[in-house]
């Protein structure tokens, strides 16, 4: 008898078991969705989408997933753009001119994400509430040291004022990566908004004027996002690449063959050639000495 | 060579061509039968594209650069046998001049033809000559083939012309047939001191050209392998191995002609066994030489065991080519040492399936330089079809390499038929000086 319940326990506990699994296998993973304000050199803002999926406690790229964003509110008339991510699980959408005159005004605004349900997944949204502002960028040259001056403000009202605290990283862009300008990798800006950076790299290779692109930006700032400016300044070292493209080269074109080369096998084929050619002439005498016999030598 | 003591009538009779016997037609008929398939598979190749093959993005070079190097390795043999004795004075090569030169043009014919083939579009040749770029080694390989091939060409013909003269006065069913060839080829050689003069410095100076010519050939061809960096090409030892290689092939491809046409023309008293023990031991240094390169060629990265090379020495010593590269150690390089060393074994059949050995392992040992590196690039090959990560030749490519390699032996094969394949003046000549 206590056996039979034995069984019939093991029964329940399959049992539920496999409802349990049933249960998690018709769930959908969440989506998450993430919103990014980002500000290139003062110009025309954008959003930055990325859609993830936690599994197995690490996130994945979602790509393919449409998503709406809107400013201020969730309706059509704040639609910023449509973006379906790409294999990263990213996109990103520009703000239109069509909302320029409300962009103008605020100070504070609220970006929306969100995406529809579909087979995979259920609905998400996501949301960024940013405070405007903008960042500026100044070299200053005293006592033949060189600095960089960031200068972060924040519009407040109608005014932009000085925005402390805020860390900031100045670099140079370089083709691949960025460089910092100095020994510290990010610069927290004081009450006037100024993060100032010593210029350390010099003799950095520029381009053929010596211009080097300095940088000065906040990343995924809790208030302000992400806003960067560019000015090229003559810090660096000119640098006139070695081009060998137009020269005569082993990896060259056919006409640029190097003349080495040219001289070179030139003179084997030539060589070469010159003793077959004279055999050649060689067999022709042959014939024509055999020609000129008129007697049968004998074998 | 041998005192013969035969006289030059029956040296004449002897060595003239042979009309083919029963034998003779079948072997000619399966060889034909054989290009006829090759032939067949080719017009497939060139309807179809290289899509026919099992060639793909990372094995570009299959059995068809495999078979190239083999044919451009054994047609080296001319250099060896006829320029570099010559030179050196060794008469007893004489019976063996005329085989070596018709294996080196036979040899060297077809490596033109499969290098073409290997192109895919044949049209692609004429765009290498209008377009070919004198900086590369596959240009330089082109020359150098064009260029050996004109020069054994003559090295087969000069010698030839006094034959033609005996061939010309001859009468019998083996060469009657072909008066017409002979006349156009050599009616104008009447055997004057001045002919021969002109004729023996032009073969002194064709036997110091093709020397460095032929040299240039292979080492060339090793450098379309070793100016690429990959793992098992990147090496500065590749013009001497390759080389090396190719006399040992060149020399194991005469015996195994020498045995034949012993057999088939009935030629016991002029290729000797004295030629095979000679053979035999030149054939033994040629594989110690070649052994010694191979040494060099794989213990030394395998020392270092360098990361890059480490898959492609480790499929070749113990992973998925291991049972071919030990096969072609062993079969092409320890057991004709074994074999020739001893002088039982360098008798005319122990020879013979030397030499047969030799040619056969150095067949899959030129397979094994050109195909695992390509499966074993620098960078690991990622998200590519799974069929990219193996090579086995189609049928198709079977074909046509084994088409070619009929397409070389029946070139052998009807000049033996139409011309003497043991120098009939010569050996007449010599006979008579070593009778003084």
């Amino acid at each position: 008898m206590k056996m039979l319940n034995n069984y019939k326990l093991l029964l329940v506990g399959l049992a539920v078991l496999c409802v349990s699994s049933a249960i998690t296998q018709d769930t959908k993973p969440s989506l998450l969705v993430t919103v990014s304000y980002r500000l290139a050199n003062n110009t025309v803002p954008s959003v930055s989408i990325f859609t993830k999926v936690k599994i197995n406690k690490k996130f994945i790229d979602v790509p393919g997933i449409t998503v709406k964003v809107f400013l201020g509110q969730e309706k059509e008339a704040n639609l910023l753009g449509i973006v379906q991510t790409n294999k990263y699980g990213n996109g990103v959408v520009s703000f239109p001119v069509s909302v320029k005159s409300f962009w103008d005004t605020v100070s504070h605004f609220t970006l929306i994400a969100t995406s529809e349900a579909n087979k995979q997944y259920e609905s998400a949204s996501g949301e960024a509430s940013v405070t405007k502002a903008k960042i500026t960028v100044d070299t200053v040259f005293t006592d033949g040291i060189r600095s960089i001056v960031a200068t972060v403000k924040a519009k407040s009202g109608n005014d932009w004022i000085p925005a402390p605290d805020v860390e900031t990283k100045i670099i140079i862009k370089r083709s691949i990566g960025n460089l910092s300008v100095g020994d510290a990798e990010t610069y927290t800006t004081d009450s006037s908004g100024q993060a100032t950076a010593e210029f350390k790299r010099i003799d950095m290779p520029g381009d053929a004027n010596g211009n080097i692109m300095l940088v000065a930006k906040t990343e995924d700032n809790e208030l302000y996002g992400n806003i960067s400016i560019e000015q090229p300044v003559k810090w660096g070292a000119p640098f006139t690449p070695l081009n060998t493209f137009d020269e005569r080269t082993l990896f060259a074109t056919r006409d640029k063959a190097p003349i080495w080369l040219l001289f070179l096998a030139g003179s084997i084929v030539v060589g070469v050639w010159s003793v077959i050619i004279y055999l050649a002439r060689q067999i022709i005498q042959i014939r024509k000495l055999g020609m000129e016999d008129t007697t049968d030598v004998k074998q | 060579m041998e005192k013969l003591k035969i006289s030059p009538e029956n040296i004449t009779k002897d060595l003239l061509p042979q009309a083919f016997g029963k034998r003779g037609m079948i072997w000619t008929a399966s060889l034909l039968v054989l290009c006829g398939i090759g032939l067949f598979a080719y017009i497939r190749q060139l309807t179809y594209g290289l899509e026919v093959t099992a060639m793909r993005d990372y094995v570009s070079w299959g059995i068809y650069i495999s078979n190239f190097v083999f044919f451009v390795a054994i047609s080296l043999v001319g250099s060896l046998i006829t320029a570099v004795f010559r030179l050196a004075d060794v008469h007893w090569s004489t019976p063996l001049t005329r085989i070596a030169e018709i294996i080196a043009v036979s040899a060297i014919v077809f490596a033109s033809i499969i290098i073409i083939v290997d192109m895919g579009r044949p049209e692609r040749f004429w765009y290498l000559m209008v377009y070919g770029r004198v900086q590369s080694p596959i240009m330089w390989d082109v020359i150098v083939i064009a260029t050996y091939f004109v020069i054994s060409l003559l090295l087969l013909y000069l010698p030839l012309l006094p034959d033609l003269k005996i061939l010309l006065k001859a009468k019998g069913e083996g060469v009657n047939k072909f008066q017409k060839m002979y006349r156009f080829m050599g009616s104008f050689w009447k055997g004057l001191a001045l002919q021969e003069k002109i004729n023996n410095k032009a073969v002194t100076i064709l036997c110091i050209t093709i020397i460095p010519v032929a040299f240039s050939i292979h080492t060339v061809t090793s450098w379309l392998f070793a100016t690429t960096y990959r793992p098992g090409w990147d090496s500065t030892n590749f013009g001497a191995y390759f080389i090396s290689g190719a006399f040992l092939v060149g020399a194991g491809g005469v015996v195994v002609a020498m045995y034949v046409f012993r057999k088939a023309y009935k030629l016991e008293k002029y290729i000797t066994e004295m030629h095979f023990d000679k053979m035999g031991k030149i054939v033994v240094l040629l594989a110690l030489l070649y052994l010694y390169f191979n040494i060099n060629e794989y213990l030394v990265p395998a020392f270092k065991m360098k990361k890059p090379e480490e898959a492609h020495l480790n499929q070749l010593f113990a992973g998925e080519f291991a049972p071919l590269f030990w096969f072609a150690i062993c079969v092409g390089m320890l057991i004709p040492i074994a074999i020739m060393l001893f002088k039982k074994g360098r008798k005319p059949i122990p020879m013979f399936i030397a030499g047969v050995m030799v040619v056969v392992g150095a067949w899959f040992k030129r397979y094994l330089i050109v195909t695992p590196t390509l499966l074993h690039p620098f960078l690991p090959m990622y998200n590519v079809p799974q069929s990219y990560h193996h090579y086995f030749p189609s049928w198709e490519e079977w074909a046509i390499a084994i088409g070619s390699l009929a397409g070389a032996l029946l070139v052998i094969t009807f000049f033996a038929r139409v011309f003497p394949i043991i120098p009939i003046h010569e050996t007449i000549t010599e006979q008579h000086e070593n009778a003084e």
